[in-house]
């Protein structure tokens, strides 16, 4: 029971050959794109979400921090859409691996820390130290201060790794109870699939929310070292 | 008689599954009519599912099942291996008494029947 629980989450390989290369790139092959003024449907729904999501994301933002807006948008697509495919049945999710999360995450926060030193350099070092810190603790303080600013890219990718995975295995659990059930006892069978069907709701909203909340503590780190 | 006049003009879907046979005789068997029929018929699900102006919802679908069907297919293995963990679960023993083993995935099942008293549902 237990290996078959983590089975869904193993890369799959065909033949030897990683699986996995194409079904990260999947979702980039689902959205279209199109040189015309007016597009059918599914490319004007497609621009009017980009547009939404650039108009939330980077408003806050200075000019200089505006270049990112291509990265940052990108971003939140690729991770919500990769979510969402992965709540199809049998199907992997990458964002599950935390090896992928990491790798998302490790760049994106250098890439803001680097840019922080290179043109704000006493400003980024100033916010090791809050304001109004009592002397004697400023040691302490700025190690502590240092020790959470690298802890944000791992909370960044345990973050999100660990929302999808607990996700997937819940719905993995109260659907394998409910199979069971149906034949221990009908009514609570019909019980645990409402719960079910509640849990896959919110597991859709989680999935887009997972996708929000990277993107905007990425665009937060960005925000404070532009 | 008067269905079998109107019944000449009805589309396929309008045709009522008794009415099927007489339907399909009365429809112009030339090769020329045969071959429109197909090309009607490819045509509905061309504009409906490939073609980006005119389709609907149904060609996205489409490719997500098939991308459900092809994850299956990869993790058919070890659902299989799950399905036959279960007979294992259910092996009796000699006095009686039903124990609890699981083995692994890779052992056949064919010894497990030959050492006698295993009940598999």
């Amino acid at each position: 029971m237990n290996e078959n629980l983590f089975a869904s989450f193993i890369t799959p390989t065909m033949m030897g050959l990683p699986v996995v290369i194409i079904i990260i790139m999947l979702p980039s092959m689902m959205l279209t794109s199109s040189n015309r003024l007016l597009s059918n449907r599914f490319h004007t729904f497609q621009q009017w979400v980009v547009k939404m999501i650039t108009k939330q994301m980077m408003s806050i933002h200075s000019p200089k921090g505006q270049t990112w807006c291509l990265m940052l948008v990108s971003l939140i697509i690729f991770i919500g859409s990769t979510n969402l495919l992965g709540l199809l049945p049998h199907t992997f999710t990458p964002t599950t691996q935390l090896s992928m999360n990491l790798g998302m995450a490790i760049p994106l926060w250098a890439g803001t820390v680097f840019l922080g030193f290179r043109h704000k350099m006493k400003s980024t070092l100033a916010h090791f130290l809050p304001q109004g810190t009592p002397i004697p603790l400023i040691p302490m303080l700025i190690i502590i201060e240092t020790i959470s600013l690298f802890i944000q890219p791992m909370a960044l990718a345990v973050r999100l790794t660990a929302n999808i995975t607990a996700g997937h295995l819940l719905m993995h659990l109260i659907g394998g109870a409910t199979l069971v059930l149906t034949s221990i006892s009908p009514p609570t069978a019909m019980i645990t699939f409402i719960i079910l069907v509640l849990l896959t709701i919110l597991e859709f909203a989680v999935a887009l929310i997972q996708a929000y909340v990277f993107t905007l503590l990425v665009s937060l780190y960005l925000h404070d070292n532009t | 008689m008067a269905s079998l006049v109107s019944l000449k003009g009805k589309k396929l879907m309008e045709v009522k599954l008794g009415e099927l046979p007489s339907w399909i005789l009365m429809q112009n068997s030339t090769p020329r009519g045969t071959v429109g029929a197909f090309q009607r018929g490819y045509d509905r699900y061309y504009n409906k599912c490939i073609n980006v102006w005119k389709g609907s919802i149904l060609g996205i679908n489409m490719v997500l099942a098939a991308y459900v069907v092809f994850s299956y297919c990869l993790s058919y293995q070890e659902l299989n291996h799950e399905q036959q963990g279960k007979f294992y679960w259910r092996r009796v023993s000699v006095d009686g008494t039903a124990h609890l083993c699981t083995t692994a995935c890779h052992t056949p099942i064919r010894e497990e029947v030959n050492r006698g008293r295993v009940f598999k549902s």
